[in-house]
């Protein structure tokens, strides 16, 4: 049994999550304090992924990340690395198709938060930087848990958007659920059954997480 | 200190025009009273730049924070205001003092949180976390916070509603302890005539917007009519003796002939001209 997909979607879902972290909070900056008038359309663009079939998201990162496409050029003048089929092409594709998973819970409990939290950080003479960081992240720490353990587990299990863009290549990109598609499609069953358990009880371990988190603290995550 | 501003409000219903104009002398504590949505809140959440009036000026100490012509529109962050909210919004995920040091300016003295954590006699729950306060306590550590900046202005949205009569007075006195020491002009947002009376030196009745009336509290709060006593609803009627529910308390009153004149749930009102009133020896 070969054990490298697992290893490679953990190492792709880690990356991932860190780097997700990192780019939401000043995502969330801006559309928290300054987007009133486009909030909807902001919302609903970080929201696309949710609903687009993985295969229109996989296409379009295909157009961006190819050597000639946008992304695909600019790294190649900078890093010289190829996107396509390739680990950071990976991880740039996860960043985006699991950014609702992170930003959403994250900003419906700011929304939810008691206004006067915000307005009480400014009369005492805080910026939003200010107030963000210490005051209204700090009293959100179940949604931000939620929106790195979601985000996590939607990268394990992520399937059509790799296949698009990173196709199957041992060790660089062929993640768990690739190497499941690749053992039923030799008839290995035996492989497939294990590999496909795994993320059965992975997946539903994340949730009952997730939800025994939510049911001792009930104002609400997600 | 100044206080002109023109809003238009849209609460509720229908859309209101909030239109006032409030001289303030430095030190004084006032108070705003009114029936809801008539724009209490919005005036403090306009002097203290929460809320952006459509026009006005206020002016703090030869100081303009806002003026619509030329715009000069102070942000909050740079206007020197302390505000009680009315639901305290205290940081839970900070104890009463990290509440307290992260109101203080980074540069100055750590010294003034125990000198303010004494002045209102908290220095027990300094290690506390709100949420595992009184209301009251909760209350004094909320107008510690305030204060702690040593603020110009001192805004105060109805900050007592949710406590007992004893709580109540007892912050009183420390909101009259407090403005002792500091002399902090003061905005009270207020429900409570009592209140009113013991704390502000000057009142403005509001309505629909509007000042409707203003002046000293002896003379606002007693004028709507002069002779009436009590207004109480009967909640019972034995031996020609009735028992009053007035505002929140209890009241029980001889008055001949009552069994045969009022029954349980009348409404009543007692006036001066019928009342003896003796003097208790």
């Amino acid at each position: 049994m070969d054990w490298s997909p697992f290893w490679l979607s953990f190492k792709l879902a880690s990356i991932t999550t860190v780097l997700l972290f990192l780019i939401s909070v000043p995502v969330i900056y801006g559309v928290y304090f300054y987007s009133r008038s486009i909030r909807p359309a902001l919302k609903a663009i970080i929201s696309l992924p949710l609903v687009l079939p993985p295969t229109v998201l996989g296409y379009y990162l295909l157009l961006l990340l190819r050597p000639e496409g946008w992304l695909g050029q600019l790294s190649k003048q900078w890093f010289d690395t190829r996107l396509v089929f390739s680990f950071s092409g990976l991880v740039i594709g996860s960043i985006i198709f699991s950014l609702p998973f992170m930003i959403n819970p994250i900003l419906s409990a700011l929304e939810n938060l008691p206004d006067s939290y915000r307005e009480a950080a400014y009369t005492l003479g805080k910026s939003r930087w200010n107030t963000l960081i210490y005051v209204l992240l700090p009293n959100i720490k179940a949604s931000l848990w939620v929106g790195g353990v979601m985000t996590f587990a939607h990268t394990i299990g992520e399937f059509g958007v790799i296949l698009m863009i990173g196709g199957s290549i041992p060790d660089e990109t062929r993640v768990a659920s690739i190497a499941i598609y690749n053992e039923v499609e030799m008839l290995n069953y035996t492989n497939a059954n294990v590999y496909a358990a795994i993320l059965l009880l992975f997946s539903f371990a994340v949730l009952i997480l997730v939800y025994l988190y939510q049911h001792r603290r009930p104002q609400g995550i997600i | 200190m100044e206080v002109d501003l023109q809003k238009q409000l849209r609460g509720g219903k229908e859309a209101m025009l909030l239109d006032v104009s409030l001289k303030v002398q430095e030190g004084e504590i006032i108070a705003i009273m009114g029936p809801s949505g008539a724009g209490k809140t919005s005036i403090l959440k306009m002097i203290a730049g929460l809320l952006a009036p459509d026009s006005g000026l206020i002016k703090v100490n030869n100081q303009t924070w806002y003026q619509n012509q030329p715009l000069i529109n102070v942000r909050t962050q740079k206007r020197s205001i302390g505000y009680v909210f009315q639901d305290y919004a205290l940081f839970p995920n900070m104890s009463v003092r990290e509440n307290l040091k992260y109101a203080l300016p980074s540069r100055e003295s750590q010294a003034n949180i125990d000198e303010i954590l004494e002045l209102i006699d908290i220095q027990n729950l300094a290690e506390q976390k709100p949420t595992a306060l009184s209301g009251g306590q909760q209350q004094r550590v909320a107008l510690a916070r305030a204060l702690i900046r040593r603020p110009k202005v001192l805004l105060l949205d109805e900050p007592f509603a949710a406590l007992d009569d004893v709580m109540r007075s007892k912050l009183q006195s420390d909101v009259l302890a407090l403005h002792r020491r500091y002399k902090t002009t003061t905005f009270l947002v207020s429900h409570t005539p009592a209140e009113v009376a013991r704390l502000a030196s000057q009142v403005f009745i509001l309505q629909d917007g509007k000042v409707v009336q203003q002046g000293s509290p002896a003379s606002v709060l007693t004028q709507t009519d002069p002779e009436t006593l009590l207004i109480g609803e009967i909640l019972a009627i034995q031996n020609n003796q009735i028992t009053l529910v007035v505002k929140n308390s209890l009241s029980t009153i001889d008055i001949s002939g009552a069994t045969a004149h009022y029954q349980v749930g009348d409404s009543i009102l007692i006036s001066a001209n019928q009342y003896q009133i003796h003097k208790k020896s």
